[in-house]
């Protein structure tokens, strides 16, 4: 009994306190586990390079190739200029603007969530921002047309009022209604990101700040929301893409009226404009995968900090 | 803040000052968690609050820090009731069970967080720090994040952020607890060694009796919102006042027996064994039930012995053994590792006692 003691104090003084090495034959062998333990992803692996990989390099190099097959610049050229510019420059300004305003709303709509003891809220917050977070396109339309649109049931009720909203400068179809449109979406969204992050707050955290002698406001500022800043971001720029690339609210509510450049794309494919422009489009496209993937390689080094600190 | 921003070299020491908790009482709905507690600390005393989850103890810890809502009471730090004072406000160094630190500072940021809070100059903090890292011997980690540290380190860095408040008072809430065996008894000595340096006035809430045995100047044993007994630790283990305090802190037997004398009583298949009458005198004759510690019974070989071994447990300095007799009843013996290997599977065995019960009553 004594000697087996002796021989497990000299294996942790020799690994630093920890565990013992498992004997040579009990050992896993690392290359065939791993082997093994990556077998589960390949159908995922082929699904995205059938259908995310090849696709995205055959739109990058075909917007690199004119009509007839050629090198060339021109296709990117023609996306920089113009309408298609405009729409780079709308379509950038409408998801920074819808993508703020949703963070803003959502953070502090977690906050309250979180805040909440009343875990039916909770529930139901968390389900039903999961069910509007993945609604869109032309239902969503309908439902600001039939209440705030030209004449809606509010506009209707507002205008009966002696206020009619389109006399003020406001108008559904414009950047400033599918800011308002996006939120509907976009902010769930943001609930749904922001509810574990901001569960993950310790409790210990803020009593520990208590008893250091900190505000409820100290605690915040120095503790709380340099915390929540990287999974704040984090989902700013998921926001930011999600509504980058929406395609069928802003088409359903505009009819195409404003440049966006998922609806430029999505009429040069679709020859709606001029036949034989689908090069351009692929220029389109990679340009926002560009963008797509700048926001994914910000959003990988945000959230690797975040990980660090709230697990 | 004055004492704060005083960095002399003997600015660690201090006097510590008397705490006193006075019906103190706190409900969760119809369930008291608390029931009218009192409780007094002398001036640098360290007071163990042990007991089973439930009992009270860490309600009782955040109630004197602050962090708890109390239905009634009175919380006295020196001669200053602090009852109505927020916890930020009332100068207590609180280490908590784990996690507590903030992982988006640096182990030296978060020593020095209270002094922040408190407008301390950047290069006073930083005295302060160091002076605290090289306390608790972690100034070469002062730079790394909590997540770079071990669990150990981390709650040395807990433990010099409470300190570096210069607190009247230092509440530690199983801080040793998510700690591994070898860690905890370390920080454990090193944590009295500290206390005992600074002379602050600390309660250390745990449920282990071991660590309130090691640690204490008195230990509180709760029950139910209420403190069953408060005496030194060895008060506590030798001479619990009631039953529940003697099978918390150490083992028991529990043992049927009938009074024969004045300060004798005889436990069946046993013997006689004293007792100490002074508190519970019992008229000759009476049946009572009687509680022995495993090391206060003593085991003889003989033919005629009716006891066998069951099983030995080796714990290092002394062995367990458990016992049996032929009608079923079990005894759990505790003898030094010399004197158990005497003792074999088959050997025929007979009990005596070596010291007194440490509790009789009536069955």
């Amino acid at each position: 009994m004594a000697s087996s003691t002796n021989v497990e104090d000299s294996a942790q003084s020799r690994t630093g306190g920890a565990s013992p090495p498992s004997p040579a034959g009990l050992r896993p062998k690392r290359g065939r586990r791993r082997w093994h333990n990556g077998i589960g992803t390949v159908p995922f692996l082929v699904y995205l390079g059938l259908f995310l990989v090849i696709p995205a390099i055959s739109v990058v190099v075909t917007a690199f190739q004119s009509g007839a097959g050629t090198f060339t610049l021109s296709n990117f050229n023609e996306a920089v200029h113009g309408v298609y510019l405009k729409s780079f420059i709308n379509s950038i300004q409408l998801s920074f603007a819808a993508a703020i305003v949703a963070t803003v709303v959502g953070v502090l709509a977690s906050l309250a969530v979180c805040a909440s003891s009343n875990r039916i809220v909770r529930a139901l917050v968390s389900s039903g921002s999961a069910v509007f977070a993945n609604t869109g396109g032309v239902p969503l339309a309908f439902s600001f047309i039939a209440t705030v649109g030209n004449f809606g049931v509010i506009t209707k009720l507002l205008t009966d009022a002696g206020f009619n909203p389109y006399d003020h400068g406001f108008s559904l179809y414009s950047v400033l209604g599918l800011t308002i449109v996006y939120q509907y979406f976009l902010i769930p969204l943001m609930v749904l990101i922001m509810i574990p992050p901001i569960e993950a707050l310790r409790k210990e955290w803020v009593d520990a700040s208590s008893s250091l002698g900190a505000t409820r406001a100290q605690f915040w500022r120095w503790v709380g929301i340099p915390l929540l800043a990287p999974p704040i971001l984090a989902a700013f720029i998921v926001l930011f893409t999600d509504a980058f690339a929406a395609y069928a609210t802003a088409e359903a509510l505009t009819s195409g009226t404003i440049a966006l450049v998922p609806i430029q794309l999505g009429a040069l494919i679709s020859g709606n404009v001029l036949a034989g422009q689908t090069n351009l489009g692929d220029a389109l496209g990679a340009g926002m995968i560009a963008i797509v993937l700048v926001a994914g390689f910000l959003y990988a080094y945000v959230q690797r900090k975040a990980s660090k600190w709230l697990r | 803040m004055t004492q704060a921003t005083n960095t002399d070299s003997n600015s660690n020491i201090r006097n510590g000052v008397k705490v006193d908790l006075i019906g103190l009482s706190r409900y969760y709905k119809d369930v008291a968690a608390l029931k009218s507690m009192n409780l007094s600390a002398s001036p640098g005393e360290l007071i163990v609050l042990l007991g089973p989850s439930g009992c009270g103890k860490t309600t009782a810890l955040r109630a004197l820090a602050g962090l708890e809502v109390l239905d009634g009471g009175t919380v006295m730090i020196g001669s200053k009731d602090v009852t109505r004072l927020p916890a930020s406000r009332r100068n207590i160094g609180m280490v908590f069970q784990s996690y507590s630190l903030f992982p988006n500072m640096t182990a030296k940021a978060n020593v020095e967080f209270g002094l922040k809070v408190r407008k301390v100059s950047s290069s006073e903090r930083s005295k302060r720090s160091a002076e605290l890292l090289d306390l608790i011997g972690l100034s070469p980690q002062a730079d790394r994040y909590p997540h770079q540290l071990s669990g150990g380190q981390q709650q040395r860095v807990a433990l010099a952020r409470a300190l570096a408040i210069k607190p009247e008072v230092l509440l530690l809430d199983e801080p040793l607890s998510a700690l591994d065996a070898k860690v905890r008894a370390q920080l454990r000595d090193e944590i009295r060694r500290i206390q005992l340096e600074l002379g602050i006035t600390t309660f250390f809430v745990t449920h282990d009796q071991e660590e309130a045995l090691a640690l204490a100047d008195r230990i509180a044993v709760m029950r139910a919102g209420e403190i069953e007994q408060i005496d030194t630790p060895l008060s506590v283990y030798s001479q619990p006042t009631t039953e529940f305090v003697a099978e918390f802190v150490g083992k028991v037997n529990r043992l049927s027996g009938v009074i024969v004398s004045q300060d004798k009583v005889n436990v069946e298949s046993i013997g006689s064994i004293s007792y100490d009458s002074k508190n519970t005198p019992f008229q000759t004759g009476t049946n009572v039930q009687v509680l022995v510690r495993p090391e206060a019974l003593g085991i003889m070989i003989s033919d005629t012995g009716q006891w066998r071994l069951v099983s030995k447990s080796f714990l290092g300095a002394s062995v367990k053994l458990n016992l049996t007799n032929p009608t079923g009843q079990k005894v759990v013996v505790e003898l030094t590792t010399g004197e158990a290997t005497l003792i074999e599977q088959d050997s025929q065995l007979s009990l005596f006692g070596k010291s007194d019960a440490l509790l009789v009553q009536r069955a």
